[in-house]
This record gives structure tokens, C-alpha cells and sequence, in this order.
């Protein structure tokens, strides 16, 4: 089977699809997700809790943090 | 793509001013539809990634040139989207995966069924970039665009999807 026998048949299997547009009309659905207040993301919450956890076993780096801010 | 919008609301876009994204919105939502539906083929799906599109587009719109063409901005950021979105709706195994019982429903059934099936089993970069050449056969420079690739990776990731197709026909028992 040759390149374009294999495509032939993928047309004819897989054809194009046809659409107008969207069902509904999605600008109330993007303006809730624009209004929506900002999600942290799990590695956000993964960095802190390492800091946390850092300034809990090495207390000292506080006065460290507390010079460099 | 429709024309390009005026340069003031692009402007206003570009400022966070949610009318001006709103007249953007209504001016491009079909064509980038359209275009998702390409990529993810399933309507309901695409409809949530036109949202996600446009929620990227406003989120980035400070990166947004507006000396730069809006339409091929947000033709790229729906890419993108339709990626993620292929990834994650990606019910099927990879094709290395295909179970026994699949391969014989395949080799029993029609050429057809084992081409959809091999087809579905693509990795999403290959199958996005497969389904824009192969099946809505756009121009591959098009397709370039859309992706921000060179045309050379778009033809080694069409040259690796029609291997990958055929090594997984192959393993559904059909001779490509």
C-alpha cells in the first residue's frame, strides 16, 4: 500500500467534520472563567510548603530572609 | 480568518478593556472554532477549548503585538489548547498498548474500523499535525504557522505519523 492508498483510506474513514460554530453562545462561560478568582497550581503549593518546611527545620534562615527583604 | 481588527481595539485589548475583548471574541469565535474542531474533532470538546483559547489570549494579551497579526496570534494559542486538550482526553492506549482483544475486533472487522482505531492511537503532536494535512489537507506551511514550527518539523512529524500508522495497523493485524 503506497502513501497516497494509505491516505485514500484514511479520508474515507476519518472524513472532515463539518461545523457552523459553536451550539451556544460561550462569552457568559468566558466571562465566569475570566471573573473566576486565580487557582494556585500544585506546584505553588509545593514550593511553599518546602519553604515552610525549610524555615521549620533551619529556623536561622528567617533573620536570612528577613535581611534579604 | 476574518479581517484584521481595527488597531484602536486591538489597542483597548491589549490595555485588559473587556468590550474591545468581547468584539474580538465575537469577530473570531467561528473561524477558531472551526479550527479546534479540526484538531480535536469533537464538538463539545472544542467548545471548551474555545473558552480555554480565549481565556489564554486575554491572560497573555500583554505579550499581544498589535502591530502583529490577531488572527494568527490566536489561531496559535487555539493550537496549543487543542494540544492539551488531546492530551488530555486521550482515552485510547498508544498504539504499543493496543490489547489483544482490540487487534482481533480490528482484524475481524473492516480495513476501515483498524484505520480508526490505528488512527485514534496516534500520539496527540502526530495526530494534530496528521489530521490538519492528511485529513483537512491544509497547506503544511499553514499548518507551520499554526504550531510556530518550521515546515521541516511538520513534515517529520507527518513522515513519523505515517509510519507510526502503519506499524499500528500492523500490530491490528492488517498489512499497510
Amino acid at each position: 500500500m503506497t502513501d497516497d492508498d494509505l491516505e485514500r483510506l484514511l479520508r474515507a474513514a476519518v472524513p472532515p467534520v463539518e461545523t457552523s460554530g459553536p451550539r451556544s453562545d460561550l462569552w457568559p462561560a468566558l466571562g465566569r472563567r475570566l471573573d473566576a478568582p486565580p487557582q494556585w497550581a500544585w506546584i505553588d503549593l509545593g514550593l511553599a510548603a518546602a519553604v515552610v518546611a525549610a524555615l521549620v527545620m533551619f529556623p536561622d534562615w528567617v533573620s536570612l530572609l528577613v535581611y534579604h527583604f | 480568518m476574518p479581517a484584521e481588527p481595527d488597531a484602536e481595539v486591538l489597542a483597548r485589548f491589549v490595555q485588559g478593556e473587556r468590550e474591545a475583548f468581547e468584539r474580538l471574541f465575537r469577530e473570531f469565535e467561528r473561524e477558531v472554532f472551526r479550527w479546534i474542531v479540526r484538531i480535536v474533532r469533537e464538538p463539545g470538546a472544542a467548545e471548551d477549548v474555545l473558552v480555554d483559547t480565549f481565556w489564554r489570549a486575554y491572560r497573555a494579551r500583554a505579550r499581544f503585538d498589535p502591530t502583529r497579526s490577531f488572527g494568527a496570534w490566536i489561531r496559535r494559542i487555539a493550537t496549543n489548547a487543542a494540544l492539551a486538550q488531546l492530551r488530555s482526553m486521550r482515552r485510547r492506549p498508544p498504539w504499543s498498548a493496543l490489547d489483544e482483544r482490540t487487534a482481533a475486533r480490528a482484524s475481524d472487522g473492516d480495513l476501515q474500523e483498524a484505520i480508526v482505531i490505528a488512527f485514534q492511537s496516534l500520539p496527540p503532536d502526530l495526530l494534530a499535525v496528521a489530521r490538519l494535512a492528511l485529513i483537512e489537507q491544509l497547506p503544511q506551511a499553514e499548518i507551520a504557522d499554526a504550531l510556530a514550527v518550521p515546515i521541516g518539523t511538520v513534515k517529520s512529524r507527518l513522515f513519523r505519523a505515517q509510519r507510526a500508522l502503519r506499524e499500528a495497523l500492523r500490530r491490528l493485524g492488517v498489512q499497510p
